[in-house]
């Protein structure tokens, strides 16, 4: 066979520029430790990056939602318990209003106290958060209970989504927390307790502390609800941590190289570039005119 | 024939002639050996025969080319399809560069975004800075959808230039072929050696070939007949005129002007080369690419204010859309809805016009995990990866077609040169031997000197 110079040459040529273009490849991707430099360097791993990226970046969105979620929920947690304090306070004068002992100047600090509890209670069920009132359903722009206690808001729930298909509700019922709808009318039964402790009604005062019991167990009702939505954060959080975890790890097995065999194939590339200049080397130097010289 | 001893003196002239003329052919081929397109030379030296009427000895029939019609064909082809799948694969390097996800350009990060705005505005609905973030990440999918269209069509337009010098350098090799092809049918029949100007014809061919696919057929007086795109583009002398111009889909349509008859329409899909290959990239993939993040901009714009339509702003009012979106204008008319810019209250968060009303804006923060695109069958996302993907399975196809084609082209031209091609050591050894062949009839002049002085002598 025939071997041509230009042969000779062009295959020296090829071989070299064809090793500096890997070389060169693999160099960017070892430096810039992205293995991924352009969609058709793997079609199939760009596909699949974007899917895990994607995943990522929602579940950045899902933790500001959890976050969001939590300090409503805690905020609402919060106030519930501050509100069983208060009737639990009501409650205790009940107790001591049903004593006959107490003067009527007594009763009548009992009944200024129930007073102020009610205030507090009403303050507490109209308590805004971030997002507006907490207990008014979806009417958050408007305080969920007048001054005489009527319920204004609606029951509707805020739900908002905190992980991929899971919606957490993030606000507390005022109508079941403190009306009639969750059985007993609180702001009511502190209005007649006031009454009855003026009027030193023993049977009534009797009767309604029976009725703050279950109006304390109502709120410590709502109260668990919003608890277990706590919860349902707190779960919803955990998974976003583990799937971060697992979709960072897929877009990382997608897009980012494995050093070890980035290193060694570079290695190998380096190794066979001056193999094939020593062999030019070689042919340069036993070119024809050099032998025939 | 009397034997004469003056015929040792004509045979003895003729071999010092023939070597010489050897010797200068030997040197033509070292002096060429990295000439593009040059194909070695041989001196056709024969003997004389004995006869009567002619005294022997040897001289040079000819001066033939060597050449390989079958490789060289095989060249031609292989050539033009390794340009052309370096050409589709360059002209996607662009499109591919606004896709690039994973170096930061591309729609996937807009996307998740947007998703995440409303993810936002259902926790704080009442909030007007979640409402603002709703309209901006609006627009940065619209800038997504935007940037890589506009992409495509500067690429498109691009290419439609680059297919215009494309056709210029066609025809100036087709013209030239065609001059040349006159000048050699001249030549052979004149008699005289036509190998410089066949190597020139050669080396238009092989640059016409890399541009656009031809078939070649050889006359019998020495022309070429050079076709392509179903046209003869050189016959005999003349050659046609080759142009390129949008037809009504915005897609190359190839025409050829031959002088005096009217322009005929060239066959798109059949013209192999740098050509073909760009007329690949920008009517088959760019197209398709286009036509899918149509699709996209469509179904995403679609299920966005199907679902935004039917929410209460925080004014009361409802039945606004997110987005407009013209589907015969496709993805570059995708546009936040001029009525909702710069007014965050008017973003749908309730289907209820009750303040906190999220459930419109929940809907929406969930819509990527539903399958609203691609006709039900995949996720906005999805559909965007699989658009990427598809892309870069067609540049990789390009790129790999690209290197294969290439190995392939340099193991024919390999070939090729085995027969055409100047190998110094042969040239060496044809050297040494023209070189001693013309001292042994300088030597054999020498005897028939010495021959002659003797016979002067014998008296």
């Amino acid at each position: 066979m025939r071997i041509a110079d230009t042969t000779r040459m062009d295959r020296l040529v090829n071989t070299t520029s064809q090793l500096d273009r890997k070389i060169a490849t693999v160099s960017q991707r070892a430096s810039s430790g992205i293995a991924l430099d352009a969609p058709s360097t793997d079609p199939v791993n760009a596909a699949a990056y974007l899917r895990a990226r994607g995943n990522v970046d929602r579940l950045k969105g899902y933790g500001d939602s959890v976050r969001d979620a939590r300090g409503e929920l805690e905020l609402t947690e919060s106030t519930l318990a501050q509100s069983q304090d208060i009737i639990a306070r009501g409650r205790e004068i009940a107790l001591q209003a049903a004593n006959s002992t107490y003067s009527a100047q007594d009763r009548s600090q009992f009944a200024s106290e129930l007073g102020q509890l009610r205030d507090q209670l009403t303050a507490a069920a109209n308590q805004k958060g971030p997002n507006g009132y907490l207990f008014g359903g979806s009417k958050t722009d408007t305080a969920p209970f007048d001054s005489s206690g009527n319920f204004l808001g609606n029951g509707d729930a805020r739900k908002v989504e905190v992980s991929p298909g899971m919606t957490v509700t993030m606000n507390g019922s005022g109508a079941k927390a403190f009306t009639a709808a969750g059985g007993q009318d609180v702001f009511a039964l502190f209005t007649q307790l006031q009454t009855a402790v003026a009027s030193n009604d023993a049977n009534a005062i009797t009767a309604l502390g029976q009725n703050l019991t279950d109006a304390h167990a109502q709120v410590g009702t709502a109260r668990g609800d919003v608890g277990y939505e706590l919860q349902r954060v707190d779960v919803a959080d955990s998974a976003q941590t583990t799937m971060k975890t697992l979709w960072d790890q897929r877009k990382g097995e997608a897009s980012e190289i494995d050093a070890a065999q980035v290193y060694s194939q570079l290695s190998a590339l380096q190794s066979t570039l001056s193999q094939s200049v020593a062999a030019a080397r070689t042919q340069l130097q036993t070119l024809s005119l050099n032998r025939f010289g | 024939m009397a034997l004469s001893l003056s015929n040792l003196l004509y045979v003895a002239r003729d071999a010092m002639a023939t070597n010489a003329k050897a010797l200068d052919v030997t040197g033509q081929n070292i002096a060429n050996v990295n000439t593009p397109g040059y194909a070695r030379r041989r001196a056709d030296i024969e003997a004389r025969g004995t006869s009567s009427d002619s005294y022997g000895g040897v001289t040079v029939a000819g001066i033939s080319r060597a050449q390989d019609q079958l490789t060289q064909k095989r060249l031609l082809d292989i050539r033009g399809q390794q340009t052309s799948a370096e050409e589709r694969s360059d002209s996607l390097s662009p499109v591919e560069a606004a896709f690039n996800d994973a170096n930061g350009t591309g729609l996937s990060a807009g996307l998740a975004q947007f998703f995440n705005a409303f993810n936002a505005l259902a926790s704080k609905p009442t909030d007007t800075t979640a409402r603002s973030g709703v309209l901006n990440a609006a627009q940065n999918v619209v800038d997504g959808f935007q940037m890589a269209t506009t992409s495509l069509d500067a690429s498109r337009a691009d290419l439609l230039a680059k297919a215009q010098g494309y056709t210029k350098q066609i025809n100036e090799a087709a013209k030239g072929i065609a001059d040349l092809n006159g000048t050699i049918q001249a030549a052979l029949g004149a008699g005289q050696d036509a190998s410089d100007l066949l190597d020139k014809r050669d080396m238009l061919l092989t640059n016409l070939s890399k541009v656009i696919d031809v078939q070649v057929s050889t006359n019998p007086n020495g022309t070429l007949l050079v076709r392509a795109g179903g046209q003869s583009i050189v016959e005999g002398s003349s050659s046609g005129a080759m142009s390129v111009d949008l037809d009504p889909q915005g897609n190359l349509a190839f025409k050829l002007s031959s002088s005096g008859s009217t322009p005929t329409t060239m066959a798109a899909t059949n013209m192999g080369g740098s050509l073909g290959g760009l007329r690949q990239a920008r009517d088959e993939d760019m197209t398709a690419i286009r036509q899918q993040l149509d699709t996209l901009a469509s179904d995403f714009s679609t299920a966005v204010n199907t679902i935004h339509a039917g929410g209460f702003g925080q004014d009361g009012v409802t039945g606004r859309n997110l987005f407009s979106y013209n589907a015969a204008a496709g993805a570059k008319s995708l546009a936040v809805n001029a009525a909702m810019a710069g007014h965050p209250e008017f973003v749908a968060a309730g289907s209820t016009a009750v303040s906190g009303a999220n459930d419109v804006a929940r809907q929406l923060a969930s819509l990527d995990s539903l399958k609203s695109a691609g006709g039900g069958t995949k996720s906005i996302t999805e559909s965007y990866a699989d658009l990427v993907g598809d892309l870069g399975l067609r540049r990789q196809k390009a790129m790999n077609d690209a290197d294969v084609k290439g190995s392939l082209a340099d193991q024919v031209q390999a070939l090729h040169d085995q027969t055409t091609g100047v190998s110094l050591d042969e040239e060496m050894v044809d050297l040494t031997r023209f070189q001693r062949s013309y001292e042994a009839s300088s030597k054999l002049l020498k005897t028939f000197d010495e021959m002659m002085q003797t016979l002067i002598n014998l008296k």
